[in-house]
């Protein structure tokens, strides 16, 4: 166990290493990839301006309260285009292309070697900067102390967001086996993410349960902020911890069904 | 015990009817109708450890299915397979560890990236040992002469040079079984030859089984004293080589072009007709008299420029089942 | 072929390219729906939560009827020929069309308004019923007289994007790869043109400079005009402006495109 766990991660920093040497040979892409980032940014923060303009509290949060979710927004979406947005783009065409055939006879998880096999840090510099700028103006105007507690806290449902975000984006695409083409349901994936935008608090109660319990886009950006605001309740404590676990299980199920399909039917 | 054994492999592939426009495509939402092929039948062979063995069959015969079976990438609709013991669809870890499979049009060495990288890849992967993976990169890149492109981007290599780093790569953890479907493909001849004399060293020194499929006869000439004929799903011929080759070797095609327009009756004197148009045609003469008509031919017509080449391997197997003298 | 019938053939090009990518552009529209739907609820809780009728000069009612026709109008004004025409460059397309005789800024036109045609008809039957659908749920008062310059407006919109873009396109000629620069452009000019908050948000430096730019009329102006922020005087003055701009981008693109095309004659292509 632990000895695959080390082989892993030595993979992983070897898709890292390579990552970097591909960025290097394309310095362009990198310098646009940070100035469409920038540009996101913008959007971002054109939200975080009206708040602040507006002034009054939205449903019990202060707009610093916001700023705080929007930073964990910002950070988490540099993140996901960072880890995994390439790789899933690119999956439908590796399946398209028939490489995906050659993956298959490798003796590495199928899944690790295709969903994370390229990093691209261009998209997430901006991003990452500007929301903890973003989360530390924040955090001190909200009057949270800063205790161990509450920083660990935060720190840990980023990580569950990250993983709660590797799913619920790896989901759709798990369609490509089946049908080929899933722009269109990225479209509707990326509209559902943006719902992060702002705190889950303003939406509509159904809305927020969907968000939660259903798919839980919500959880992937609102908890982080949430514990810091000491307004994380037990039943969110429980499904905070146990939802990242459930749909990793319902994603590799998924993934092997879906797997299982392909090899039966593709020529 | 032999290292490959197949019995009754089949595989069928259910697809669609898919009609054009918009009406139908509704109407598909709601009922399709789904079809059947056969792409392998009742295919049962095996292959001992050492030998090399050459896929040979028109193209959709099934060739690349078997070997997508063999690999483990395909489920079979029905069917045994043996490969060192392990059923491939089971794609255990410790079967994947001990063979590869090189297919010509596919590449898994990265684009953007010197082959060193994707070797060291590969190398974790595989988890072959530092020394061992030292050795073999150093002798096998020395083999196929490649040394000094290892750190070169692998798109600005040709296609040749690629396909040989790609062979290091399928290489590099010694596998005792390799699947090669059509590894050279598109390439020149030089290169071509070069990596026929590298299999045939490689195959000496280790002992490596091979399966190949490809659509060059020189190939599989070249490297198999033993050929399996493939032909719409089903084992149309196993067994040496030498004598099928006689049976598809018996006829050559002679592509002409002529200057002025000569007759299509004149040109039938001197063989089989394939094509004609006016000053171009295509003729099927018998091998041991190839020599002696074209020689009349280029006294006889106003001949510029003309080519020798060998039966379509479809065209060789359509022979084989006319003659009736299955072999 | 006479000239005129040369340039239906290319509108007529555009109009089939629309007609075949007809589903995707319904599917983007349809996901129009997620930013209203965020827009909805955060403006919901800022009426809810301000003792205010009005917030920034706008009633409830208003701002939703702004934010769900700005991301309409954002879909419907929106370009792509500029990666294409980059693309044209680089690979030395562009060639072909200076020993044709056909104008390639008049062919980029056509073939742009021809894509736009199909879309106008979905967008304008969707308008209508977003309209008719806000009067009565929302309360949302319809003057016609507004209606009808927002119809007219439209049209300059497109042409106004459509200069702008070709203009920008004008960068392909001088870097190889343009992609981050179109992006990132297209990104902050749906920002100041009002396509993700109407410009009233902004403070009055900001909105001064914002107003000067000509992106506000892609987007903001024509809106603002339907949903009754600004009267009729004040919506036809703005259609002096955007002919205004769109003779300055004309002249520029000119101008640019004649530097572009001597580099790319002298490099050879």
């Amino acid at each position: 166990m632990r000895k695959t766990l080390h082989r892993y991660a030595v993979i992983y920093h070897l898709f890292l290493k390579n990552s970097l040497i591909y960025m290097m040979e394309y310095r362009v892409n990198f310098m646009f990839g940070v100035l469409v980032e920038i540009g996101f940014l913008a959007i971002k923060l054109s939200y975080v301006y009206v708040v602040f303009r507006i002034g009054t509290d939205l449903n019990g949060l202060s707009p610093h309260n916001i700023l705080l979710f929007i930073g964990t927004f910002t950070i988490m979406a540099g993140l996901y285009s960072a880890l995994f947005f390439f790789n899933f783009n690119r999956f439908p065409e590796l399946i398209r292309s028939g490489d995906l055939d050659i993956y298959v006879t490798k003796p590495v998880s199928l899944q690790f070697f295709t969903t994370l096999r390229m990093i691209d840090i261009s998209f997430a510099v901006p991003n990452v900067i500007g929301g903890i700028v973003m989360v530390v103006i924040g955090w001190q105007n909200s009057g949270i102390s800063a205790s161990i507690g509450h920083i660990a806290g935060f720190v840990l449902f980023i990580g569950i967001g990250v993983v709660l975000t590797y799913c619920i984006f790896l989901l759709p695409q798990l369609l490509a086996f089946w049908t080929v083409r899933t722009n269109g349901i990225n479209d509707i994936s990326n509209g559902l993410y943006d719902f992060n935008q702002m705190p889950m608090q303003i939406y509509h109660p159904y809305i927020q349960k969907a968000g939660t319990f259903l798919l839980p886009v919500f959880l992937t950006t609102n908890y982080s902020p949430m514990v810091a605001l000491d307004r994380l309740g037990p039943v969110e404590w429980i499904w905070g911890i146990v939802s990242p676990i459930l749909f990793l299980i319902i994603v590799r199920l998924l993934w092997k069904l879906a797997l299982r399909n392909y090899t039966s039917a593709s020529s | 015990m032999s290292i490959i054994s197949v019995d009754q492999l089949s595989k069928q592939f259910a697809y669609y009817n898919k009609e054009v426009g918009l009406k139908s495509s509704i109407r598909n939402l709601f009922k399709r109708e789904t079809l059947y092929k056969d792409a392998v039948k009742q295919v049962s062979f095996v292959v001992e450890e050492g030998e090399m063995v050459g896929f040979l069959g028109p193209n959709g015969a099934g060739k690349t299915t078997t070997l997508k079976m063999l690999s483990g990438i395909l489920y079979p609709t029905a069917g045994k397979v043996s490969v060192m013991g392990y059923t491939p669809w089971e794609r255990k870890k410790e079967f994947k560890r001990q063979f590869a499979i090189v297919m010509g049009q596919k590449n898994q060495l990265w684009w953007d990236l010197p082959a060193n990288e994707s070797f060291h890849l590969n190398k974790t992967i595989y988890e072959v040992e530092d020394g061992v993976f030292r050795k073999t990169v150093e002798e096998l890149s020395e083999l196929l002469d490649v040394t000094k492109l290892m750190n070169v981007q692998v798109r600005r290599l040709s296609l040749g040079e690629r396909m040989k780093l790609e062979l290091i790569a399928a290489l590099l953890h010694k596998p005792k079984v390799i699947f090669l479907d059509e590894p050279t493909i598109g390439l020149d001849i030089i290169s071509q030859k070069k990596i026929r004399d590298f299999f045939k060293y490689y195959n000496q020194q280790h002992k490596l089984t091979v399966i190949l499929t490809s659509h060059y006869m020189n190939d599989i000439q070249d490297l198999c004293k033993r050929t399996i004929i493939i032909n719409d799903g089903k084992v149309a011929y196993d067994g040496d080589l030498a004598r099928v080759n006689d049976l598809l070797n018996q006829k050559k095609i002679v592509k002409i072009k002529l200057s002025d327009v000569v007759e299509e009756g004149v040109l039938l004197r001197y063989g089989d007709m394939k094509q004609y148009e006016l000053t171009e045609a295509v003729l099927e003469i018998d091998r041991d008299e190839v020599k002696a008509i074209l020689k009349q031919m280029l006294d006889d017509l106003p001949i510029i420029d003309f080519t020798i080449e060998d039966l379509p391997i479809e065209d060789g197997i359509a022979i084989l089942y006319r003659k009736g003298e299955q072999p | 072929m006479n000239v005129a019938s040369k340039y239906v053939r290319t509108f007529i090009l555009g109009l089939q390219n629309a007609l075949t990518y007809r589903a995707n552009f319904m599917l983007s529209l349809a996901s129009c729906v997620f930013p209203i739907l965020i827009q909805f609820f955060l403006w919901r809780s800022v009426f809810n939560s301000t003792d205010q009728e009005i917030v920034y000069g706008y009633t409830f009612s208003q701002m939703i009827a702004y934010v769900i026709l700005s991301a309409l109008a954002g879909k419907l004004v929106a370009t792509g020929f500029e990666y294409e025409i980059s693309n044209d460059i680089k690979t030395g397309q562009l060639s072909k069309f200076s020993v044709q005789p056909i104008s390639y800024f008049l062919f980029r036109g056509c073939v742009f308004i021809g894509e736009k045609v199909v879309q106008l008809i979905i967008l304008f039957l969707v308008f209508v019923a977003v309209i008719v659908a806000l009067h009565v749920y929302l309360d949302f008062s319809i003057q016609i007289g507004q209606v009808l310059l927002f119809i007219g407006f439209i049209p300059l919109s497109l042409l106004l994007n459509f200069m702008i873009y070709y203009c920008l396109a004008a960068l392909g000629f001088w870097f190889i790869e343009v992609w981050g620069i179109y992006h990132t452009f297209s990104l902050v000019a749906m920002v100041v043109g009002g396509g993700v908050f109407p410009l009233d948000v902004f403070g009055d430096s900001i909105q001064r400079v914002v107003l000067l730019l000509p992106f506000q009329y892609t987007i903001f102006h024509p809106i603002s005009i339907v949903t009754g922020k600004i009267d009729l005087q004040a919506g036809l003055s703005g259609v002096w402006v955007v002919l205004g701009w769109i003779a300055v981008l004309f002249l520029l693109s000119k101008w640019a495109w004649r530097k572009g095309m001597k580099r790319f004659e002298s490099v050879g292509g």
